[in-house]
């Protein structure tokens, strides 16, 4: 027999008896979670506060439960837009059995069938939690709320995470100045305008990068001048009330309904007096902020150099325990627009940014469903959201207060957060999530141009009016049932 | 010689197909590559074809659009007419840079006679290769940053405050930033091909040019030049491409910003094809670029020729 036949034959007898070895053990469920900014890991000599590291625990926990299960965790590459990551991982069939994805990413792809439909699940009892008879139960009724789907039955996602934002100060500095915190939009300009006289970067504020934070305030303000435009914006009369869903007062449909109506326009002088404020505010930010990103933001704040920085929950623990810091904070909401700043003010407060977007909005892929993989998921999601799980989770990674009825033992820093949604949250989104991505994209670009004098007022919203109505005919297209002509 | 009388035009396809059956081991072991390199790299490219005559998101069936992705590409969409203009001047710069600088600093090194020292400065400027491109890009990142970076802190000291700016979110400089990215720009590959070429030189032809009084500058101008033309073609060739294809830089740095003063195609194409689920629209953006690529290869290999090609 030839030497290489003899080789081959040897070979192929060890691999058929290693398989059948192999058979013999039980062969383990394999659950990838992407547990975001859950995702537990060691600390890193450059770290400067300590990583979630509890999801460990809780995997450990389970594992002995169902010794047939193992969990793995993953995330997104370092540096990649997550998702973007997901978007390929979905697209290509390859997502983890369990992903984050914020509401409104999930409401935009879910014509596409990317996801299991929580709802029946969320209707059968929790195991982990005593006495249960509906998962659903637990949860507060805006995290359901928030996660449904546009035909109002389906549930795609699961958020389970109540952030907020406000305004952190340096309390060193405005002692200094002899300043208190500011209530109305006017007193916030001249505050900054003292703190600047002082020697001091009155505001950090990120517009390199991604667009959060221009996003929040421009949503936040938005929603003060056009309160008084609200239910012609919904095509209802009476007042539109704020609630603490996120953007849930005028839908997306009714966004594009009223861009077609031309009641929503860029060029509205009221629609245009955000761009305006937002504008006589960059005054007061740090010179560059055009290429200044949140984290050179945050910097300059925790150095002591710049007086505020707008920021979420997320950022508690780390000003909290950031070694760099060397003076006492403070945390104020957005101040309120008046008729001294505004002709179009109706001097209604703040509306709050956030609500149950924070870390942990769940989603399970169609591709969990395709490996028969969705009782195990499930039973996995529904014991780490059981309280006596998540509430030491959400300690532990200290940004998102869990929307769980039960309140016991929650860190008390993120409670200013959640008391935040008692304000109700904006009613319209600005640029960011509203229509698509690719609006989000041109006004941001646009935006950046007007802020540095490349455009006057009337050309930028010019130009944002035609990003506009292309994005509300490629909504239109996306959606015929809505039944709204071009 | 022998491979030469298997494909020459008189051989037949049966001795032909005798030589591969002949040789089928060879051609089993070659097998594996071809099989990855189609599924990986021709499969890919070919689809991109013809999903650019589709609106597509990547996911759901794609619809015909037959030429409307290239007509609104190129007639109608103001941020590809941007990208446009600044990758011509990125092109233009890096690849006069990709000649030029590499050139002179294979020169100067084999222009050393101490075998020794020529060693040390070739083995230091090969080094930067083995750092990671992401490493450089965080230094440059650094370097630009308008509060503590090192480029803003240089100009306080020197007294040039005055001339202290955000590099990267400046409109009208954050294009120079990103040309100004890796200086001084000696690229360790292009460096050694050039160095490589300058060592195949014949050492008579050198002899021959000093007796004649070809030195220094000349030299280098009839001599060095036209008998590394080949490595010259090269060199424009992939650095061509690079400079093309090239965005991580400028993803990593400004995102195309501020405004789109530093958006190139290639991010744009990223953009639409990642982030706004515009897959075939993305696939017209490669098209474009691959067209524009194979007209400059073509151009380049028909009328640059090297001293071996005649």
């Amino acid at each position: 027999m030839p030497k290489g036949i003899k080789f081959l034959s040897v070979f192929i007898t060890l691999c058929i008896i290693l398989s059948t070895g192999a058979s013999g053990f039980a062969q383990k469920k394999t659950i990838r979670m992407d547990a975001r900014d859950y995702y537990p890991r060691e600390r890193l000599s450059t770290d400067r506060w300590n990583p979630p590291t509890y999801l460990w625990k809780l995997e450990k926990e389970y594992e002995r439960l169902h010794p047939d299960i193992d969990i793995q965790f993953i995330r997104p590459p370092e540096g990649m837009d997550a998702d973007v990551w997901l978007t390929t991982q979905l697209t290509g069939g390859t997502a983890p059995e369990i992903s984050e994805q914020l509401f409104s990413e999930v409401n935009r792809n879910a014509y596409k069938g990317w996801y299991v439909d929580l709802a029946p699940f969320l209707e059968k009892p929790n195991p982990y939690v005593k006495d249960n008879k509906k998962w659903k139960d637990i949860f507060l009724e805006i995290a359901i709320a928030t996660g449904k789907a546009a035909d109002g039955k389906s549930q795609y996602v699961l958020p389970t995470g109540i952030t907020g934002t406000a305004i952190f100060y340096n309390k060193d500095i405005f002692k200094k100045v002899g300043i208190r915190p500011p209530s109305t939009w006017k007193e916030f300009m001249d505050i900054q305008e003292k703190i600047k006289r002082a020697g001091y970067i009155p505001f950090a504020f990120p517009m390199a990068g991604e667009k959060m934070r221009a996003n929040w305030s421009l949503r936040t303000i938005q929603d003060m001048i056009l309160d008084s435009k609200m239910a012609e914006i919904k095509g209802v009369k009476g007042k539109i009330k704020r609630t603490a869903i996120e953007a849930s007062a005028i839908s997306q449909k009714e966004l594009v309904q009223a861009i077609k109506r031309g009641v929503y326009s860029a060029r509205d002088p009221q629609w245009q007096e955000q761009l305006r404020l937002f504008k006589e505010w960059s005054k007061y930010w740090e010179d560059g902020y055009l290429g200044v990103d949140s984290q050179g933001a945050y910097m300059l704040f925790i150095n002591g150099q710049a007086a505020m920085m707008y920021e979420s929950a997320a950022q508690i623990k780390p000003v909290e325990v950031d070694p760099l810091r060397k003076f006492e904070y403070g945390l104020f909401y957005f101040p309120r627009i008046t008729k001294e700043s505004s002709p179009y003010a109706t001097g209604i407060s703040a509306a709050a940014v956030g609500g149950v977007t924070g870390a942990g909005s769940w989603i399970i892929p169609y591709t969990t469903s395709n490996k028969r993989l969705v009782d195990e998921t499930i039973d996995w999601l529904m014991f780490i959201t059981a309280p006596q799980n998540y509430i030491p989770m959400a300690n532990d990674l200290g940004a998102a207060a869990p929307a769980l009825k039960a309140r016991k033992g929650l860190d008390k820093r993120l409670e200013p957060f959640v008391k935040s949604l008692e304000r109700g949250v904006f009613r319209i989104e600005s640029f960011y999530r509203g229509l698509t991505r690719e609006y989000a994209e041109a006004f941001y670009q646009i935006l950046q141009q007007y802020l540095a004098d490349k455009l006057t007022l009337q050309q930028a919203c010019e130009q944002i009016q035609v990003e506009m109505e292309k994005a509300a005919n490629a909504l239109i297209d996306t959606h015929p049932e809505w039944g709204i002509k071009k | 010689m022998g491979n030469k009388e298997i494909i020459s035009p008189g051989g037949t396809m049966k001795k032909l197909f005798r030589e591969i059956i002949k040789n089928r081991n060879c051609y089993l072991l070659l097998l594996p590559t071809f099989i990855l390199l189609f599924v990986f790299e021709y499969y890919p490219a070919l689809s991109a074809v013809y999903y650019s005559f589709f609106e597509w998101d990547g996911f759901t069936p794609p619809r015909y659009v037959g030429l409307e992705n290239f007509i609104q590409l190129i007639f109608k969409d103001t941020v590809m007419a941007i990208s446009a203009k600044n990758i011509t001047i990125l092109t233009l710069f890096r690849v006069i840079i990709a000649i030029t600088v590499p050139l002179f600093a294979a020169e100067l090194i084999f222009g050393i006679f101490n075998t020794k020292m020529a060693y040390i400065y070739r083995t230091l400027l090969v080094i930067p290769m083995v750092v990671p491109s992401m490493v450089n890009l965080l230094v440059w990142k650094f370097v630009y940053n308008p509060q503590y970076g090192l480029l803003n802190q240089f100009l306080k000291a020197i007294g040039l405050s005055n001339l202290c700016r955000a590099w990267l979110g400046d409109f009208s400089t954050a294009l120079y930033a990103i040309l100004f990215l890796g200086f001084p720009w000696i690229s360790s590959l292009w460096f050694l091909i050039f160095l490589a070429g300058l060592q195949n030189i014949s050492t008579d032809i050198f002899d021959a040019a000093k007796i004649d009084g070809v030195t220094g500058l000349k030299r280098i101008r009839f001599i060095d030049i036209p008998l590394i033309l080949g490595q010259i073609k090269l060199i424009l060739i992939l650095s061509t491409i690079n400079a093309l294809q090239g965005y991580v830089g400028i993803m990593v740095l400004t995102n195309g910003g501020p405004g789109n003063s530093t958006m190139v195609p290639g991010l744009y194409l990223y953009n639409n094809a990642f982030y706004f689920n515009k897959m075939g629209y993305a696939c017209s953006i490669g098209m474009i670029l691959f067209s524009i690529l194979l007209v400059l290869t073509y151009i380049n290999l028909k009328y640059i020729r090297s001293s071996e090609e005649g």
